[in-house]
């Protein structure tokens, strides 16, 4: 087991710059998940730790170990790609003891690690076959297995759930977290899958066009996203936006007018305990945040919602609606009716202001109490 | 609703109509194909079995004008006079030189390939050298010859064995790089980066993954190949000239002399000299299609 530290790590292909000033510490035994948009760089940068592709600048250390110059092998890491990558002429069995002959360990040895995989991963049945006769979840499993076999210190995982039907994945996913209590080694997972981010990371990275744009915990992300892009991006359904005017400030209360007009009073330390200091100023435009979650129905409210749609789940439902101009998603449990209008309330304490380049005000508090 | 409709009449008549309209069309197409098929075959067939009946017609019969493909005395004289003047001898030859002009060019074309497919080169020095392999192949065989014989009289090699197998390579090795280069630019990138994660040097890798998955390829090209050094006869001729050192096409050339056609000796060298190119073909087909079968989805 081991951690993983990327350092100023950078990657250019040619002038195109696919990755800048990466600082990440991955700690011992953490499950990491690494998210953005197609094209961020999450890949490339999983295959610069695995060695498949060359550092343009920085460091990567792996155990304390400085490793940018070392072969993929000698790095105590396996990988799990998107495609699998099984060998398709080679059985389940062979598959997994591949790697192991490679290294040169024994024979039964060999066989006593890949019978363990094999009942680790309920592959009992299917040691004989070739991956072309295993479905999409087997070979999943096969590949993970050829990873857990070599019993390396960090696992790697490219999205490796995604050639998986919505079910399956959903198994899938419990499946990896308990592998991972049960191994206890480092894993770093890249998905843009939000869900597949927010249900099996101890700590997520989410990335943006080659920079990090935040790391933490699940709930960190979800409660305190730094900017909106981080707010967009985690959480179902994505988070409404509303353009919205500082009516009145002091020590206590932010006074906040909404595009209709109405203005809603909030405690000004939910957005930093100084936020007076920030430059926040009478009349600044900011967007104001609120999750599904943060609306609810009150016909008392004087804040009236045109229904839209209705996303019927079962247990909740997901109205699709218009104030006016405003498009918004509300989540709720009993839903009304398309075509129908509903008062709608703001709950005050699930609010997100975020400034005119997008950063959270809380975040800048922190930013500025720290330096 | 209306659209529903539309589409489950015809849907249920036809399956319901199928099994008895279908059946006399069925037959005539069924029918027809069979005698196309014949057709070709026949066609094809036609100067197999008149060469194989001739080889088995004793001299002074096949000159008669019957139109008989079989003969009406069947022999093994042919055969014997064959035997005796040292057909066994020109038919190791000919495998020896095909077989190994055949497995050079194999192993030679199956690297370059790789190195074609994976490596990068500057300047687009890999299309620069794959158009001028194109050319030499394209080029007639007469125009290098004399180059070659200089340089096999240099080496020492003419009138041998490994001099023809390396003069064939200037046909066989082009031909094995163009054949190569797709199969192997079907194994994809990522088997070969696992592997290499696993601890999988270049040689590893290629003896390992790439190998096995070209495996359908490999045995296409080797037949097309040996089919090619099996039957080459201008630089054998040019090249060899003790008549035991001859291959099957220079041996067969014997049997046509300023005064006489020796027809019977003549298809019996040809009969002989196909059955293995038959065998290994069909050999190697079975592998190659169940090679395709295998291959991954
Ligand atoms: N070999 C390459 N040469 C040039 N540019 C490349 C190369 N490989 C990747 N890129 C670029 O690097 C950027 C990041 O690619 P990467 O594959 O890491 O994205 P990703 O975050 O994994 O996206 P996805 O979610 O679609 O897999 C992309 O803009 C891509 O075009
Ligand atoms: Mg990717």
């Amino acid at each position: 087991m081991a951690s993983v530290t990327l350092q100023n790590l950078g990657k250019q292909y040619k002038n195109q710059t696919v990755l800048r000033d990466i600082n990440l510490q991955v700690r011992d035994g953490e499950f990491l998940v690494l998210v953005g948009p197609s094209g961020c760089g999450k890949s490339t940068l999983l295959r610069m730790i695995a060695g498949l592709e060359t550092v343009s600048g920085g460091d990567i250390r792996i155990g304390g170990r400085r490793v940018n110059q070392l072969d993929p092998v000698d790095r105590g890491i396996a990988m799990v790609f998107q495609s699998y990558a099984l060998y398709p002429h080679m059985t389940v069995w062979g598959n997994m003891a591949f790697g192991l002959k490679m290294a040169g360990v024994a024979r039964p040895e060999r066989e006593q690690r890949i019978q363990q995989a094999v009942e680790l991963l309920q592959l009992q049945a299917l040691t004989q076959r070739k991956p072309a006769e295993l479905s999409g979840g087997q070979r999943q499993r096969v590949a993970i297995g050829r990873a857990i076999v070599r019993k390396p210190e960090v696992f790697l995982f490219d999205e490796p759930l995604s050639n998986l039907d919505a079910k399956l994945r959903d198994q899938m996913r419990v499946q990896l977290s308990e592998l991972h209590h049960r191994l206890g080694s480092t894993m770093i997972y890249v998905t843009h899958d939000q869900k597949e981010a927010m249900t099996m990371a101890d700590r997520i990275v989410v990335m943006r066009n080659g920079v990090i744009e935040q790391v933490g915990t699940p709930l960190e992300l979800y409660h305190q996203p730094a900017n909106r892009f981080v707010a967009e991006f985690i959480g179902s359904p994505a988070m409404n936006f509303l353009p919205v005017r500082v009516a009145a400030l002091n020590a206590r209360s932010l006074s906040l007018e909404l595009p209709w007009g109405q203005t809603m009073q909030t405690e000004a330390s939910r957005f930093g305990p100084k936020t007076g200091m920030s430059g926040l100023k009478t009349d600044a435009q900011l967007a104001l945040g609120v999750r599904a979650q943060g609306l609810v129905i009150d016909d008392s409210s004087d804040l009236r919602m045109q229904v839209d749609v209705v996303e019927e789940l079962g247990n909740i439902a997901y109205v699709h609606g218009r104030i006016q101009t405003h498009r918004l998603i509300m989540e709720t449990p009993c839903a009304p009716r398309a075509g129908t209008e509903v008062g709608v309330r703001l709950k005050p304490d699930m609010l997100h202001l975020f400034d005119e380049q997008g950063i959270s005000l809380a975040s800048q508090m922190e930013r500025a109490h720290a330096a | 609703m209306s659209a529903i409709k539309q589409t489950s009449v015809p849907v249920f008549s036809d399956s319901v109509a199928a099994p008895f309209s279908g059946v006399s069309r069925l037959s005539a197409r069924t029918l027809g194909f069979y005698l196309a098929l014949g057709a070709a075959l026949t066609f094809f067939a036609l100067p197999i079995v008149w060469m194989a009946g001739i080889a088995f017609t004793p001299s002074g019969e096949y000159v008669s004008d019957s139109l008989s493909l079989l003969p009406a005395h069947p022999t093994l004289a042919h055969f014997e006079a064959l035997w005796r003047d040292g057909f066994p001898g020109r038919l190791a030859n000919t495998l020896i030189v095909a077989v190994g002009a055949t497995l050079l060019a194999l192993s030679l074309g199956f690297l370059a390939s790789y190195a074609l497919v994976r490596f990068r080169f500057p300047r687009r020095l890999d299309h620069a050298f794959l158009l001028l392999v194109l050319v030499i192949k394209m080029m007639p065989p007469i125009v290098v010859a004399i180059p070659l014989f200089q340089l096999l009289k240099g080496l020492g090699l003419l009138d041998s064995k490994l001099g023809l197998i390396l003069v064939y390579q200037v046909y066989t090795l082009p031909f094995c790089i163009w054949m190569l280069l797709s199969f192997v630019r079907d194994v994809p990138l990522s088997l070969e980066q696992a592997a290499s994660l696993e601890g999988a040097g270049l040689l590893r890798r290629l003896w390992h993954i790439v190998l096995p998955l070209c495996g359908p390829g490999l045995a296409a090209t080797f037949i097309f190949t040996l089919i090619m050094a099996w039957n080459e006869f201008l630089f054998a001729l040019l090249y060899l000239s003790t008549p035991s050192h001859f291959t099957l096409p220079l041996y067969v050339s014997n049997f046509i002399t300023e005064n006489e056609t020796f027809w019977g000796q003549l298809m019996g060298i040809g009969l002989l000299s196909s059955l293995p190119m038959l065998l290994m073909a069909g050999y190697v087909q079975r592998y190659l299609l169940r090679g395709f079968a295998m291959q991954m989805k």
